[in-house]
Formats: C-alpha cells, sequence, structure tokens
C-alpha cells in the first residue's frame, strides 16, 4: 500500500501543534478586585467581603500564620518558575448589582461566556438534569436547579453562602479531611478561598440529577482558590462534577483549590472531573499552574470514587486521595491524564487503608506527547489493622514522540499478612503494527491514533457520567491528534 | 557517635587528595537519614548510633573456617578484616592493591568509603579469558572490638572475558558494621556475574553498594541471596553505556526473626537497544522488614529498551511489613517498559489441595513458597549456587531439603 508521505504529517502535526485553546476568551464583565499582595488585611477584608462569622475569620487567619511558616515543596517531578505570591490578586469578583434569584437575571455578557464555554445553562437544565453552580474568579455566580433540590433536602449552594446559613454543617467537616497544616496550597486556600461549592446529601437521599460546578479564571493577575465540600450523610448518594476553563493569558496563573468529600456509613460519592485550564502556547508560554488538594474519607462501607480526565494546566500536581476508614469502605481512582508541548502533569492518588475489609482500584493511563512530562505518583497504604484489604493498581502510559518523558513512582506499604496488593505498570508507544493494521482497512493514521487512544482510555472515560464523556473525548482528540506521525 | 569516631581516625591518617574531597563531602553531608528520600524506609541511625571502632586487629584463620564458608570450588581469593590472604594463581587474573582509586558513587557511604578505606584492591581479568568455574570472594572479619569495616575493590572484565564470582561476608568476630563498595567495570563483550550470599549472623550489620559499568555488547548478572542478617542494605547500580547491553538483575530474600532487608536498585539505560531484567521476590516471617526500590532511567537516547521489573512478596505475619517502589522514568517512545508488584499469601485453595493429599501444613506452605521462588532459581546456572539457595530455603521453611 501507499504510504503517506512525511510531509504530510509534518503538516498535519503542524496544524494540530497551533491549534489554539478554544477557551482561551476573555469576558468584558466589570469585576471587583483588590490590590496584589497577601497580607492580615487582605484575608480580613475577604473575610468582610463574604460576611463571615468570627470562626471562620480565626480559621483562616490560624492558616495565614500556618502557611507562613511553611515552604512551598519541590519533590514533585515538574520544573517551573515559583509563583510570586505577592503578586497575585486574591480577590476579583464580578461586578453585580443585586443579588440574582434565577438564572434568568444574569448578564447577558456572563451568560455568553457560558454558551461559548458549552455549559449553555439552559440547555442542560432541560436536557440533561445537571444542576450547575458556576464559579468565575472565585465567586460563584450561578446555581440552578436550587429549589427542586431543597425539597428532597439537597443542598447546593456556594460556601460562602453555606457558611452563612449552615455555619453549623460547615463548622463540623470543614478541615477535617484535609487539615489546614496538611500542605503548602491546602494552608494558603485555606487562609485566601473565597468561593466553592458546598454539597449536603441527607440521610438515605440518593441525589436525583448530576450536581455540576464550572469554575473559570477570566480576569488577569488573579488567582483561584475555590474550597470545594460534599457531605453524604448515612446511605446517600451523588454525583458530582467538576469542571474547568481559563482565558489564554502569557503569564502564569495559578489555582490552588481544596476539595474535601465526606462519605458517612454507607454513602457514596462520586466525583468526576474534566481539567481542561489553559495549558500555555506551543512554546510552553503561559498556562496555569493547577496545584490541588483533594481529599476524601470514607466511613464504614462508604464509597468514594474520583474519576478525571486532565488534558489542561502547565504544571498539575493534584492526588485526589481516599481514606478508607471504616470497615468495608471502597475507594476507586480512575484517570487520564494527557500531556502535549510544554505541560507538565505529576499526578495520581493516595489510598489510605484504615479499616477491615476496605478495597480500592487505581488505573491512571497517562498519554504524552510533544516535549511534555507525566508522572504518577501513588501511595498505597495498609496499616496493620486493617486486615484482608485489598488493591489493584495499573498504571500505564503511552508516548508519542521521543521528546517527551513518563515516569511511574508507586509507593506501596503493606503492614499486615492478609491483605493483597497488585501493582503493575508499562510504558510504550503505539505499536507500528497496530497502525498498519488500520491503515490497511482504509482507516488513516489519524484516526487510527484516535481509535487507539480511545480504546486505550476507554477504562476510565466508561467511569464518567454521559455529558462529560462526550467531552473528555472531544477534548482527547483536540489534545493528541496528529502527535504521532 | 560514629561520625566522632571518624573524625578522630582521619586525624592521624594522611589521605590523598581524592580521598580528602571525599571525607569533606562526607562530612558535609553526613549519613543519610530517614528524611532523604533513598533511605525513607532504612533507618541508619539505629546501626550507627553503636559505638564502633576503625581500627582493625589481626587473627588467625585456619582451612576448617574457611570450608565451613566455602561453596566448595577451586579458587578462592580471601580477605582478612579487609587484607589479602589468599589468592588463586590462574594466568590472566591479578589482584593489586592500590590507595588512591577514584570510583563511582551511589551514596554519602561511598565517599565515606573512598575516604578511609585502607585497603582498596583492583582485580583484573585479562580480555577473552574464560573461566569455567566460578571464582569464590571470602571476606572473613574478626576485630578485638566492635568494628566498622570499609571494604572497597575494582573489578575489571577484559572484553571478551567470562567472569563469574560468589561473594560472601563472614563475621566470625564482635559486632560489625560493613561497609561495602564494589565497582565493576565490564568491558566490550564481556560476561560479569556475582552472587552475593547474605547470611549474616545477628553482630553483622551490612552496607552493600555494587556499581557496574558496561561496555558494548556485554552482559552483567547479579544476584543477590538474603538470608539473614539484622540489617542488610544493598544499593545496585547498573550504567549502560554503550548500545547492546544486557542487565540481569535476581533477588531471593527470605527472612525470619526481626531482620530487616532493603535492596535499592537502579538501571540506567543510556543507548539504544539494551535490555534489563529484574525479578526479586521475598518472604517475610515474624518481625522482618522488607524494602524494595527499583528504579528504571530510560534516557532521551535511549530507544529500543526493553525493561522488565517485577517485585513479588509473601507475607505470613502481622507484624512484619514490606514497602515497595518500583519506579520508571522514561524519556524515550520507542521502548518496552513494565514492571510488576505485588503482596499477598499463598492461595488458600492450593494450600487445601495439597492437604487434602496428605501434606501437613507446614510442608504444604513450605512447597508452595519454594514454587514461589523457583522462578529465580530457576534462572540460576550454577549448581552449587543452586544447592546453597535450597538449603538455606529449606532451613527457612523448616522442611527436608530433599523435598525441593
Amino acid at each position: 500500500m501507499k504510504i503517506e508521505p512525511k510531509i504530510s504529517e509534518d503538516i498535519l502535526l503542524d496544524e494540530v501543534t497551533s491549534k489554539e485553546y478554544e477557551y482561551g476568551f476573555t469576558t468584558n464583565i466589570e469585576s471587583e478586585k483588590i490590590e496584589k499582595g497577601l497580607n492580615e488585611d487582605v484575608i480580613k477584608f475577604i473575610s468582610k467581603k463574604k460576611n463571615e462569622p468570627d470562626w471562620m475569620l480565626d480559621f483562616r487567619l490560624e492558616a495565614f500564620k500556618v502557611w507562613q511558616e511553611m515552604e512551598e515543596p519541590d519533590w514533585a517531578n515538574v520544573n517551573y518558575p515559583k509563583p510570586d505570591y505577592q503578586d497575585i490578586v486574591y480577590y476579583c469578583a464580578p461586578k453585580q448589582k443585586k443579588k440574582l434569584n434565577s438564572l434568568d437575571d444574569l448578564d447577558p455578557e456572563m451568560k455568553k461566556t457560558f454558551d461559548r464555554l458549552g455549559i449553555s445553562i439552559d440547555e442542560q437544565k432541560r436536557l440533561a438534569n445537571v444542576a450547575v453552580d458556576v464559579v468565575m474568579d472565585s465567586v460563584s455566580v450561578a446555581t440552578s436547579f436550587k429549589e427542586k433540590l431543597a425539597e428532597l433536602g439537597i443542598i447546593f449552594c456556594p460556601i460562602s453562602e453555606a457558611i452563612q446559613k449552615y455555619p453549623e454543617l460547615v463548622k463540623k467537616y470543614i478541615g477535617t479531611v484535609i487539615p489546614t497544616r496538611d500542605n503548602f496550597f491546602s494552608a494558603l486556600n485555606s487562609a485566601v478561598f473565597s468561593d466553592g461549592s458546598f454539597c449536603y446529601i441527607p440521610r438515605g437521599t440518593e441525589c436525583p440529577m448530576e450536581l455540576s460546578t464550572y469554575f473559570r479564571i477570566n480576569e488577569a493577575g488573579t488567582g483561584q482558590f475555590e474550597r470545594t465540600l460534599v457531605i453524604a450523610e448515612e446511605g446517600s448518594y451523588v454525583s458530582y462534577l467538576e469542571g474547568c476553563t481559563a482565558p489564554m493569558r502569557d503569564e502564569n496563573q495559578l489555582h490552588a483549590a481544596v476539595v474535601e468529600l465526606v462519605a458517612l456509613d454507607s454513602a457514596e460519592i462520586k466525583y468526576s472531573t474534566v481539567q481542561n485550564w489553559y495549558p500555555g502556547d506551543k512554546n510552553g508560554k503561559g498556562g496555569v499552574f493547577n496545584f490541588v488538594t483533594k481529599r476524601g474519607i470514607c466511613h464504614d462501607n462508604a464509597k468514594i470514587s474520583w474519576t478525571q480526565v486532565e488534558t489542561g494546566s502547565a504544571v498539575t500536581w493534584k492526588y485526589p486521595s481516599c481514606v478508607l476508614k471504616g470497615k468495608n469502605s471502597i475507594g476507586e481512582f480512575f484517570s487520564v491524564a494527557v500531556t502535549n508541548n510544554f505541560q507538565q502533569a505529576d499526578t495520581g492518588t493516595k489510598m489510605v487503608h484504615l479499616g477491615e475489609n476496605s478495597k480500592s482500584t487505581i488505573i491512571a493511563k497517562g498519554i504524552c506527547a510533544g516535549k511534555s512530562n507525566g508522572s504518577y505518583r501513588g501511595l498505597v497504604k495498609i496499616a496493620k489493622g486493617a486486615k484482608n484489604s485489598r488493591n489493584f493498581s495499573q498504571c500505564d502510559s503511552l508516548l508519542m514522540g521521543d521528546k517527551c518523558g513518563s515516569h511511574t513512582f508507586p509507593y506501596i506499604e503493606v503492614d499486615n499478612k492478609s491483605s493483597q496488593v497488585e501493582h503493575e505498570a508499562t510504558t510504550s508507544k503505539i505499536g507500528e503494527d497496530q497502525i498498519f493494521y488500520c491503515n490497511q482497512r482504509g482507516i488513516g493514521t489519524e484516526e487510527a491514533v484516535a481509535l487507539i487512544v480511545n480504546g486505550y482510555c476507554k477504562e476510565v472515560l466508561n467511569k464518567l457520567p454521559m455529558e462529560f464523556a462526550v467531552e473528555a473525548k472531544k477534548l482527547l482528540e483536540i489534545s493528541l491528534e496528529g502527535s504521532v506521525g | 557517635m560514629l561520625i566522632e569516631e571518624i573524625k578522630k581516625h582521619v586525624v592521624d591518617t594522611e589521605l590523598t587528595s581524592t580521598q580528602k574531597k571525599s571525607l569533606d563531602y562526607f562530612l558535609e553531608n553526613g549519613f543519610p537519614t530517614t528524611s532523604d528520600e533513598d533511605w525513607k524506609y532504612t533507618p541508619l541511625k539505629k546501626v550507627i548510633k553503636r559505638k564502633y571502632f576503625l581500627q582493625s586487629s589481626d587473627f588467625e584463620l585456619n582451612d576448617e573456617i574457611i570450608q565451613q564458608y566455602s561453596l566448595g570450588f577451586k579458587n578462592k581469593i580471601i580477605f582478612k578484616n579487609g587484607k589479602i590472604y589468599s589468592e588463586p594463581k590462574i594466568s590472566g587474573l591479578s589482584i593489586k592493591k592500590t590507595r588512591d582509586l577514584c570510583m563511582p558513587k551511589n551514596s554519602a557511604l561511598c565517599y565515606l568509603n573512598e575516604a578511609i578505606c585502607e585497603n582498596t584492591y583492583e582485580i583484573i581479568f585479562d580480555k577473552n579469558l574464560n573461566l569455567d568455574n566460578p571464582i569464590e570472594i571470602l571476606h572473613f572479619i574478626n576485630n578485638d572490638n566492635d568494628y566498622f569495616l570499609q571494604l572497597r575493590t575494582k573489578i575489571t572484565c577484559g572484553s571478551g572475558s567470562n567472569v563469574k564470582l560468589v561473594e560472601r561476608f563472614c563475621n566470625i568476630g564482635k559486632k560489625t558494621l560493613i561497609n561495602s563498595c564494589m565497582h565493576a567495570d565490564v568491558k566490550r563483550n564481556g560476561f560479569f556475574e556475582i552472587s552475593k550470599l547474605q547470611s549474616y549472623n545477628d553482630n553483622t550489620h551490612t552496607i552493600d553498594n555494587t556499581l557496574v559499568d558496561q561496555d558494548r555488547d556485554s552482559t552483567a548478572n547479579v544476584n543477590t541471596f538474603s538470608f539473614d542478617g539484622s540489617f542488610i542494605r544493598n544499593n545496585l547500580n547498573f550504567y549502560q553505556n554503550n548500545e547492546n547491553c544486557t542487565s540481569n538483575m535476581n533477588g531471593i530474600t527470605i527472612i525470619n526473626k526481626s531482620n530487616f532487608v532493603d535492596h535499592h536498585t537502579f538501571v540506567d539505560h543510556k543507548f539504544q537497544n539494551c535490555l534489563s531484567n529484574e525479578s526479586y521476590k521475598g518472604v517475610y516471617f515474624d518481625n522482618t522488614k522488607g524494602v524494595f526500590n527499583g528504579k528504571i532511567m530510560v534516557r532521551p537516547a535511549a530507544q529500543k529498551i526493553n525493561a522488565f521489573q517485577s517485585n513479588n512478596n509473601l507475607l505470613f505475619s502481622d507484624s512484619a511489613s514490606i514497602k515497595t517502589k518500583p519506579q520508571l522514568e522514561i524519556y524515550a517512545d520507542d521502548v518496552k517498559c513494565s514492571h510488576g508488584c505485588t503482596i499477598g499469601q499463598i492461595d488458600k485453595k492450593s494450600l487445601f489441595y495439597m492437604k487434602s493429599r496428605g501434606f501437613s501444613e507446614k510442608t504444604a506452605k513450605g512447597l508452595l513458597t519454594f514454587a514461589f521462588l523457583i522462578e529465580v532459581i530457576e534462572k540460576l546456572n550454577t549448581k552449587e549456587i543452586v544447592d546453597y539457595a535450597k538449603t538455606e530455603i529449606a532451613k527457612k521453611l523448616s522442611i527436608e531439603k530433599g523435598l525441593l
């Protein structure tokens, strides 16, 4: 058969690598922001602006104190210029004249933004049955379906609102899964977080729709520090989605979020993320630094499942974890991490088994192209008391191009004799024979790669809710087409 | 404690410029602690807090003792407290003592070794030397005081040579901490194999650093048998400095009481068309602790690499623990790299099957455990070593050797 001339591949490669970031627009919305820099006054300002009670302010100030004593860690397998934490705007909100009651009152400019993002709140409202909370530049701007959820006793609102309305709930759980001093970024987030989502599912309730948050950094020079807290009471179920985008900017923007999940006895939380922050241009300029701390705690018979598709960010540093505290608890982690151009990702999970018969599954798929570097870093710890625990981990990497790197750092610690742990990892490229097979059957190299990558990620994509799976598939194609010659 | 002793020791000795540099480096960095990533699970602190002396004394060595520790090979190189005692007469083999020899290093302990080791030996195998039988390297240690011993050997395998070695440290005296550095330089088309027999008494703590440099078309095998030792740390590094190299690592660890064994391996694939194969199996009883850290690095130019690594472990006690980290760092795309790691127990169904056919629980468990290890044993090609391994394994599993 005729082999495609090399030149066409180069053109293709060129086309794809020069493909612009689709969500790189900015929205002209008047916004309110404070001066750059971080000090106690800024924290007090944020707290006051949010009309927070004293205990919340104390929580923030305590975190700030802790943060000042901490040093930015550098153990991850990533290289980046350390952000100047005094050169960031810590509070920025789209200006609003009055509190909104329904989405129809939304600023038309902002509404246009959502349409371009593809969220189209109206459409989702009708078709997808998804309740959306939109966080723009760290402030929650719209929450849909609130009333309907309220009938079931489900609370789904911006965390700033929850602090006002349900202080006892927030106070009871905030900082319990991820303590303030957990790490540098969680301490920073605890001090300055401006908004985020709060979700509470009452006992025995199955949340009838997917809950979703969209995060967007709009304003230049701002950092986004959102905080999400999901509490699933005994026997309840919730599926939660999170998506992120940012405009194209030359400077690096910082995103340091904290997500805490609490799954009480027999509860189940499914947390899915499609992360598509601006990854920087093809020369590695700009892009979002994504330093996120995510952790969930599982009580008896509870289950937490993390699913993530990571395609964006210049630097990703993220380890969604499960603390399997209760008996028979289950933790799951499914991840696809794609890096291209100069992107760097150090991502993975931690499964800490404390309860008897706890089980965990880790499926991590990495795809590296261009000059990017992807790392899987994971910990499976089985404590002495976690008898009969079971873990299965699989992390595979697919390399496209000879200038990228893929790395695996799995830590496995077992302290009893009745547990079983398996770990396997492979690294390879797409086989020439596989491509040849497709070519033979009339499938072009481009399509063949997409087909193979899709098959490779299927295990993870299948875990995503339908609407997200479609988006994720599209993202994968955009990120990777033509990366293999 | 030990650092004071070292400082005291170097005052009275004259150091060469290489040694001085190394000493400065070591004193600046000190002994590794658990906050070093490579020593995270290895509490060296406990080992070095004891008072050891660096001065060596002499002792009588007789054939009876030598026989006791020898596997019965004809050719032996014997060291007494680090000093050469006897060497075989083989044409093409020369052994010489040197002082100022800079060797590659993989930890602060190698720097210390370079700085204060008084007896460095170069063992040179000429090119095209083909040895039919392995040569035994036996280190006998017996000191008047508790002893911090430095061993330092450089082995050169000439091009086209075929060299097999068996190494064993035999401590017949007081408490000893051995810090051994071995650098093997395998030239073009050379074949080098070393089997490390580690069955130490409770008096012996060892830190064993082995670095292997490989040239084009060479093969290097390192077999490590850790059967006893209250503290064993093995650092094993392979550097493939040209194309078409093969590196094999086999390890069997089967320990009881409160023994501690730590294997750190590193394979550096720098050129294309190379292979590495790593298989470590561990069985842990009682209060034992096992650590495994296998790192495979594939550099950007190293295409067509095939790297395989597996680490399987059986835990037989709730007080035993295993920490393992099979690590891959890959910068080239046309490679096949995989690693697998398991931690578990004997399959209950198999055990039941054997018991229902009249095996006692102990024998059934023993046989199944042996079956678990057999994959590594089958890779060994010297009868005496297989025999040694089977004897030790049978002893550990308390079953008759005849059954294996």
